[in-house]
């Protein structure tokens, strides 16, 4: 057993470093068969499996492949409570790979949500609720079971890899407004700070949305600290945007000239935007200021 | 019944002597297996691990034991409307004769002419869209009816409900395997019902039997381009002495 397994890990390093579409294609459906046995070997405490099966799985993202949907009575199996962590966690890992678009499965969601909360927090679960989380929210009729303590999770500011559906997908006007609706400044600030990336350019930021919502959440007097995290993230999304193409290519394929000029265009009129705030707020701090001391004066 | 073990022995070495036995061989197969699952469900006896692997290797050089397996198959059913009946009393007969004949098909060499004469007798008797509802051996014969018949011109069916005893479900899957391995060689890739029944197979709980996993690994490999003929394959008896 050990052999063919290791033969089949092996196939899979091949095919994470694979460019060729029609190949990736074409083992979607072994690589997803596989999976329940990675689960076991999880369990086993034998964590490589499951590394290359999620590098695996990221390379089939890459050319914009899920799984095999057919995955989806098992993984719904695995997230049930009376599993063992190992398992829940092993399914909360590869849940951004799942075929959410098609799934619509309140079932699934329903379990999905109550084993992110249950699971123990890392930085790679993190990723894993995240990416999920943002490619869920883009499904309207989902969004309602999505609980508000998913949402927070957000603020333990987790990293997406640069290829990941959630971040494009979430940043969909849809799930936009679905942020805003939870009222909360801080899972709004770490809901932009992990969209605004160099790796995607915005869904939403045509037609003003996204300016729009900032002038709206964060103008004013004590919203400095969270304005000064949000353009820290723009200057570094910057940065690394005038690293150039070649660059941002190594860790992104499908990246071409078109995106880095885009994400320039957006992530530099969002930080106009933002210092615009700044500038408004010291010009009204100025004015109160000096209103207070004609008042004062007089 | 080990008298007739080693006669078949002697028989199964050449190729010949087969094909003028082949029909007491096949008499013997449909029997051998059906007291097999009928009256020893949990373990195979020595004599089936020797029959397993001599019933390979006589299917490899003998596609005319496939014909006899389908035509007895075909005997055991009626078909209305594109429903699909069995006979009283022939579900059993049924259920074994599938299994033989799908263990059989994945030897028969595509170029011959009898792979036409077993379409033809398929086809002419069961049609596309038939319906293999509440048979006793509705998976087995859907995985007939999926290697006979085009993707596009057949029923889906499912793995969700078949939940077979071990010894049933261990030769299902290594079976398979030789479908796969099959259905490489002719399309280079494994039907997607095969992979569908993995999965299946793979996720059930309580997992199942040893040699199943191992066959079922063995599928993916094999869809996956790896090389698992010659010393890498477990033999038969190692796979069976699991279950």
């Amino acid at each position: 057993m050990d052999e063919v397994s290791e033969l089949i890990s092996q196939q899979l390093k091949t095919t994470s470093e694979a460019t060729n579409i029609d190949l990736l294609y074409s083992r979607h459906k072994a690589i997803t068969a596989f999976f329940p046995y990675v689960v076991l070997q999880e369990q086993s405490e034998q964590h490589e499996v499951l590394g290359t099966f999620l590098d695996t799985a990221r390379a089939l993202q890459q050319s914009r492949f899920t799984l095999w949907h057919w995955i989806e009575p098992f993984i719904a199996s695995i997230l049930d409570i009376a599993r063992p962590v190992s398992q829940r966690q092993a399914a909360i890992l590869v849940s951004p790979h799942l075929p959410w678009a098609t799934i619509n499965s309140n079932h699934l969601i329903q379990l999905w949500v109550t084993a992110a909360l249950a699971v123990p927090y890392t930085n790679d679960i993190g990723q894993g609720i995240a990416d999920t989380l943002l490619q869920v929210a883009s499904d309207h009729s989902l969004q309602q079971y999505i609980p508000f303590g998913i949402w927070s999770l957000l603020n333990k500011c987790p990293v997406l890899p640069p290829t990941c559906a959630g971040r494009s997908q979430g940043s969909m006007q849809g799930v936009l407004q679905a942020v805003q609706g939870l009222e909360d400044i801080d899972i709004f600030k770490s809901y932009l700070c992990l969209i605004w990336s160099e790796w995607d350019y915005l869904f939403s930021y045509a037609g003003g949305e996204m300016c729009t919502s900032i002038r709206t959440y964060f103008s004013g007097i004590g919203m400095e600290y969270p304005r000064k995290d949000l353009l820290q993230q723009l200057d570094h999304v910057l940065g690394q945007l005038d690293l150039g193409l070649g660059h941002l290519k190594q860790h992104k394929s499908s990246l071409d000239e078109f995106d880095i000029w885009l994400m320039n265009e957006q992530y530099r009129g969002l930080k106009e935007t933002l210092l615009n705030i700044d500038k408004e707020t010291v010009n009204t701090l100025t004015r109160k200021f000096l209103d207070w001391l004609y008042f004062s004066i007089c | 019944m080990s008298r007739i073990y080693l006669q078949l022995q002697v028989i199964g070495g050449n190729p010949h002597t087969i094909n003028i036995h082949c029909k007491s061989i096949a008499i013997w197969s449909l029997w051998s297996i059906q007291s097999g699952i009928s009256n020893n469900p949990q373990q195979l006896s020595p004599t089936h691990h020797g029959w397993l692997e001599l019933w390979d290797q006589m299917h490899i050089t003998n596609p005319a034991l496939a014909v006899i397996y389908l035509n007895v198959l075909l005997g055991c059913i009626t078909v209305n409307n594109n429903h699909v009946t069995v006979g009283p009393e022939m579900g059993q007969a049924m259920r074994v004769a599938s299994l033989c004949l799908l263990r059989a098909l994945p030897g028969v060499d595509q170029k011959l002419e009898v792979v036409n004469d077993i379409h033809q007798s398929y086809i002419g008797k069961i049609p596309p869209y038939a319906n293999f509802d509440g048979l006793p051996s509705y998976h087995w014969i859907s995985a007939i009816h999926a290697l006979l018949i085009d993707r596009q011109k057949r029923h889906f069916f499912g793995w969700i409900d078949y939940k077979p005893c071990p010894q049933e479900h261990a030769l299902f899957t290594n079976t398979l395997v030789q479908v796969a391995h099959k259905a490489r060689d002719c399309w280079g890739k494994v039907p997607r019902w095969t992979l569908r029944f993995v999965l299946h197979s793979l996720a059930l709980d309580p997992l199942p039997s040893t040699s199943v996993i191992i066959d079922c690994l063995s599928i993916i490999a094999i869809d996956m381009g790896c090389d698992i003929s010659g010393p890498r394959t477990v033999t038969i008896n190692e796979r069976y002495v699991y279950i």
